[in-house]
């Protein structure tokens, strides 16, 4: 059975998504020892070969996957705030609505589909490969500064639980195919799904359409159909939050922004650990090191 | 600022950053402590080391044990996963005691983060 990692990256006018994902295959192919597919669209894929060039893309992925199928009307609505620290905010599109499309899309037979922002620095998901489960989504995610409370375990006031769409193992199955038919379904039919589970934001949220099949595919009730990810949780940072300094493989310091306490922080030192870094710039900023650090000679 | 209460801010904000390198090193210590076989996942205890021990002294050789999503995983040489048991949970373990004293040996900001 062929085995790899799939990212969707879809930059904007700020946010270069294929450089970040571009570290994260090289983080992949030495963590995990296995290639990855990039899915993009043309523009993306134009700018990547015109600023990485085409033998670094190569050397990161083994398949690049063109989805033309844009949607623009989503593209141009959903403007989301980015930030970079508490100092800066950019209100930049997000396209963010085709993870259902990553069943179709990849050439694997068992696919770990990733975030391209989340970094994977441990060997900890190599356990997925040959799991019993034809899906694995994690419903228990954790803030990198353990202080914070959790929010949005559940979606909306419906109750149900809230999977976390950062990181899913799936293997070509009946059950897998099922559920990422009823992502699209829910994502072409999301004005209604998200006033029946009373989702918090009005536009088409990745983490809410997988909570969301994953409780009808259960018969609409909360169970455990969908098995969580052989790790402990998913831990993320804030885009508050900054990487301060890459101090050697899987080994990075953060300053964490403590909660309720606007622009003050803490360091804290993370090694072997896969962590969802939501400030984009942090990762682009450390862009250099990090790629002399992972590439494979 | 008073320099007394400027220490006690400063032991404050030391004690901040320890309590989050403690959990941190916990984060890393639970997924190393994961273990995967036959398609399931087990996290390695000494509850489950000692009951592998307990099957094995009753004189079975394989055995169907819950895995942590309650899953049912066929061990058919439970004297071989005791064997990878106990290696990953010493192996784990000394790296975590390792990483705890230098953590609660450091006794300022700059050496609980630095390199």
């Amino acid at each position: 059975m062929s085995k790899g990692a799939l990212i969707f990256a879809h930059n904007n006018e700020e946010i270069d998504y294929v450089k970040i994902a571009s570290l994260n295959a090289l983080m992949i192919q030495r963590n995990l020892d296995v290639g990855v597919t990039l899915v993009t669209d043309d523009g993306t894929l134009s700018w990547a070969k015109q600023s990485l060039g085409e033998e670094y893309l190569n050397q990161c992925f083994e398949h690049i996957v063109i989805d033309s199928d844009t949607d623009y009307v989503y593209r141009q609505n959903n403007i989301r705030a980015f930030r970079d620290t508490v100092y800066t905010v950019k209100h930049l599109p997000f396209y963010n609505c085709d993870h259902w499309k990553a069943y179709d899309l990849t050439p694997y037979d068992e696919t770990l589909f990733v975030d391209a922002d989340y970094l994977i620095m441990s060997d900890t998901l190599s356990r997925c490969w040959g799991s019993d489960h034809e899906i694995m989504i994690n419903k228990d995610i954790k803030e990198l500064y353990f202080g914070r409370r959790q929010e949005n375990t559940t979606v909306g006031k419906s109750g149900i639980d809230t999977y976390w769409a950062t990181c899913i193992y799936f293997r070509k199955s009946e059950l897998a195919e099922h559920l990422f038919y009823m992502v699209k379904y829910i994502y072409e039919n999301y004005g209604y799904y998200k006033e029946l589970y009373t989702t918090p934001n009005s536009m088409f949220r990745n983490d809410y359409a997988f909570s969301i099949a994953v409780h009808m595919m259960n018969g609409f009730s909360n169970s455990e159909l969908i098995k969580q990810l052989p790790i402990p949780a998913i831990y993320k940072s804030f885009d508050n939050d900054d990487i301060i300094s890459v101090n050697g493989l899987n080994d990075i310091t953060l300053l964490l922004e403590k909660p309720k306490c606007s622009g003050d922080y803490i360091l804290s030192r993370f090694t072997d650990l896969d962590i969802h870094i939501m400030n984009k710039w942090a990762v682009l900023r450390n862009y250099d090191t990090l790629k002399e650090l992972y590439i494979e000679q | 600022m008073d320099p007394k209460l400027e220490r006690a801010l400063e032991f404050s904000q030391y004690r901040e950053t320890l309590n989050n390198q403690m959990q941190a090193l916990k984060s890393q210590v639970e997924a190393k402590l994961l273990y995967s076989i036959n398609g399931g996942t087990f996290k390695v205890s000494a509850e489950l080391i000692t009951f592998v021990n307990l099957l094995i002294s009753k004189g079975q050789a394989e055995s169907v044990l819950l895995d942590v999503n309650t899953t049912p995983i066929l061990i058919d040489d439970l004297a071989e996963f005791q064997t990878d048991l106990l290696s990953r949970y010493h192996e784990v373990t000394n790296d975590y005691l390792t990483q705890y004293n230098k953590i609660r040996k450091a006794r300022s900001v700059k050496k609980l983060v630095g390199k």
